[in-house]
């Protein structure tokens, strides 16, 4: 079953490399993920045993970051196959634009997106340090092709820097693996497996272990685009086509937030969790300042929600950093985020096509040209601001609940001012996009099915989960947090 | 055995130098190749034969043939010779690394590791490879010489790993090679596209095109 999951998607990937029709290949994009997703749920509920001598393991926490994937995947395919064949037919009519997607390009970019999917259940998977790390450096390569499928020079220079940078980032986390052999190399005998060094934790030279911790937050943390190492999320981010950035955002950021919050668990185990949880609340604090400061001055609205991405990765940190309740909420927060930002990338990018310019300054009378499109963007920014009824109220207002009760006033205030500033940021890009006088002659934008469906259902399972919790969702985050009892 | 091993070290670090100090590209390229293949004999100091006979083998191939093969056609193509106007001149590049080679000796003293059976000249070198490869990624503009730095980034890694006399997982090292060679392709095929749109592969240039939205679809 775990092998199937991680498998499908790379060998559908490989076949479609060599399907020529763009129809053909799109449904199997969404057929693809559909069984992806289905076979993750099932493993979900009849639950996986390790295979391969525990190098393939999937835990409750793999379940619940492959599961969201999984879902936001799906969507995002939907989507991606409307958009792909909307696209096709307008390029039959401006081909001279400069930016025609060739036959042979497709091809890539459809198996780059089953590929990028496969590497990601991989991470999920990942019951050994050093396959997460390979699992992990996969999805940077299988990206690259999709955040470069615009073929302009901005895309380009995004593609670099998101390949250099991210992969001088997991070079620091490769760093911090030997570490953790060396720091058990007495323990566990240089065994890599999560399970052994959790059992051997106790062993530890803890000395060595927070060291590797700090490569691992600084290595895994680009990935994650905490500050200060999150310079390639936005320009990756804002470049990207609408249900690239939605993957990026929604479930690359997480994979390697598992990455580090695998590392976390090791140390908890290790009596180091004060430390690491620290480092994580310090390092978590200081994204969502660096955001809030980011967002202020920023014009375009594709980078507004790449830095909301960074802001919300910091919140979610800080939070398993707690430890305890807040790594339920944090939990939460993870999968909100998915939710309520890859439905946001998925509504910018009908912004973009009915208005074609990524300025926020330059897009207004949303109600009027794209009413649909412009509701859903003004819920959405609402929603992920945690403006309840949105998921995100109550993984916030856990968190922060959990810091005041455990007296970290300060940073508690910190970060109370620093969402006020983002909230002021989204509510006026919101309202004015969405309300301000439609431009003189701009007809409207015609909203197809395929582009409204997938964010009004992402939406609303945003706004399900801040209504109502299931009890079989919250006994499942409590498993995953009975590691981090103080 | 021990002499042996200490001058491949010293090698290492003399070949770091050679890097930083170089302003040709090509000859940076051939650098990187003697590179790999000193590191192609640390394998023999802490494996057995059959692994170390196989780690050597492989990376004398991947690192010393294909990675320079491919940067070296990378470069045919693109027609960039010499690292103009970098960042940091060579003259100070060259004192920097000294100070940097000092820090990585005084650091590896502070740490001490050759306490837990690790060689200190050994990572002190490592420390010092993993420094010459990030400085080349900051203090260089050409794309392809990040592209070098990031290799002798990843070999100063590997000899890090291999000073600490670790246990090597053959499972985890191929993939590691593999995503490595992931790597130098994927950037390869960055590099002829930059050169494609920009005419040159200065990487500080890029956003200089005068057209901050241009090109945004539809």
């Amino acid at each position: 079953m775990t092998a199937a999951i991680i498998l499908v998607p790379i060998l559908a990937g490989i076949a479609t490399f060599f399907v020529k029709d763009g129809r053909c290949r799109n449904m199997v994009l969404v057929a693809t993920a559909a069984v992806h997703f289905l076979l993750s749920l099932l493993s979900l509920f009849s639950g996986a045993s390790p295979i391969l001598g525990g190098i393939l393991h999937l835990d409750e926490t793999g379940h619940l970051f492959l599961c969201t994937m999984s879902l936001l995947f799906l969507v995002s395919s939907v989507y991606a196959a409307a958009y792909m064949s909307e696209e096709h037919e307008a390029h039959k009519e401006s081909v001279g634009d400069g930016v025609y997607i060739a036959d042979s390009h497709g091809r890539l970019f459809s198996a780059s997106l089953l590929i990028f999917c496969g590497t990601m259940s991989l991470v999920c998977a990942a019951g050994h340090l050093g396959v997460l790390w390979v699992g992990i450096e996969a999805t940077t390569f299988a990206s690259a092709p999709l955040v470069y499928y615009y073929r302009t020079r901005r895309s380009l220079e995004a593609t670099w820097k998101y390949v250099m940078i991210c992969s001088v980032g997991i070079g620091f986390s490769l760093i911090g693996n030997l570490l953790v052999m060396v720091s058990f190399s007495g323990a566990a005998d240089g065994s890599l497996f999560i399970s052994d060094l959790k059992g051997a934790a106790g062993a530890a030279d803890s000395q060595m272990l927070m060291v590797a911790f700090v490569f691992f937050l600084v290595g895994y943390g680009t990935k994650t685009g905490l500050a200060p190492m999150h310079t390639w999320l936005p320009a990756a981010h804002g470049e990207s086509p609408a249900f690239v950035s939605s993957l990026l955002s929604g479930a690359l950021l997480n994979c390697a937030f598992l990455g580090i919050f695998r590392i976390h668990g090791i140390c908890w185990d290790a009596g180091i969790g004060s430390f690491s949880g620290g480092l994580m609340i310090f390092i978590g604090l200081l994204s969502v300042g660096a955001a809030a400061f980011f967002m202020v001055a920023q014009k375009d609205y594709k980078r507004m929600l790449a830095y909301s991405s960074v802001e919300h990765m910091g919140i979610a940190m800080l939070g398993a950093g707690l430890g305890g309740v807040a790594v339920i909420a944090a939990m939460l927060h993870v999968i909100n985020h998915s939710l309520t930002k890859g439905m946001l990338f998925l509504t910018s990018g009908n912004i973009l096509s009915a208005f074609g310019t990524r300025r926020a300054g330059e897009v207004s009378g949303l109600s009027r040209v794209a009413p649909e499109t412009g509701l859903l963007w003004f819920c959405g920014l609402l929603a992920i601001c945690g403006t309840p009824p949105s998921g995100l109220f109550i993984s916030e207002f856990l968190i922060m609940k959990e810091m005041f009760s455990g007296g970290r006033f300060l940073s508690a205030s910190l970060l109370l001012v620093f969402l006020f500033l983002i909230f002021g940021v989204m509510a006026r890009a919101g309202i004015e996009m969405f309300f301000g006088p439609s431009p003189e002659g701009k007809s409207s934008w015609r909203e197809s099915k395929g582009r409204i469906l997938p964010s009004l259902f992402l939406l609303l399972l945003t706004v399900l989960l801040g209504l109502y919790l299931p009890e079989g969702l919250l006994d499942f985050l409590r498993k995953i947090s009975g590691g981090f009892q103080p | 055995m021990n002499n042996s091993l200490q001058i491949v070290f010293i090698l290492m670090i003399v070949a770091n130098f050679a890097i930083i100090a170089s302003s040709r590209i090509r000859g940076c390229i051939k650098l990187l190749s003697l590179q790999g293949v000193i590191l192609s004999l640390v394998p023999f100091s802490h494996l057995d034969i059959p692994h170390a006979l196989f780690f050597c083998t492989l990376i004398l191939v991947v690192k010393a043939l294909v990675f320079p093969a491919l940067l070296q056609r990378a470069l045919r193509v693109v027609r960039a010779r010499r690292e103009t106007e970098p960042i940091v001149g060579y003259s100070a590049s060259i004192m920097l690394g000294l100070g940097a080679l000092i820090f990585s000796f005084w650091l590896c003293g502070r740490m001490n590791i050759a306490g837990r059976g690790g060689s200190e000249l050994g990572i002190s070198a490592a420390v010092f490879t993993i420094y010459t490869g990030l400085f080349i990624i900051i203090a260089r503009v050409k794309a392809i010489t990040q592209v070098v730095g990031y290799v002798v980034f990843e070999n100063g890694i590997y000899l890090l790993g291999s000073s600490l006399m670790l246990e090597q997982n053959i499972l985890v090292e191929l993939g590691v090679i593999l995503d490595l060679l992931v790597f130098v392709l994927l950037s390869g095929i960055v590099v002829f596209h930059i050169n494609k749109e920009f005419d040159h592969i200065d990487t500080n240039s890029m956003s200089d095109d005068g057209s901050a939205h241009k090109g945004v679809l539809p």
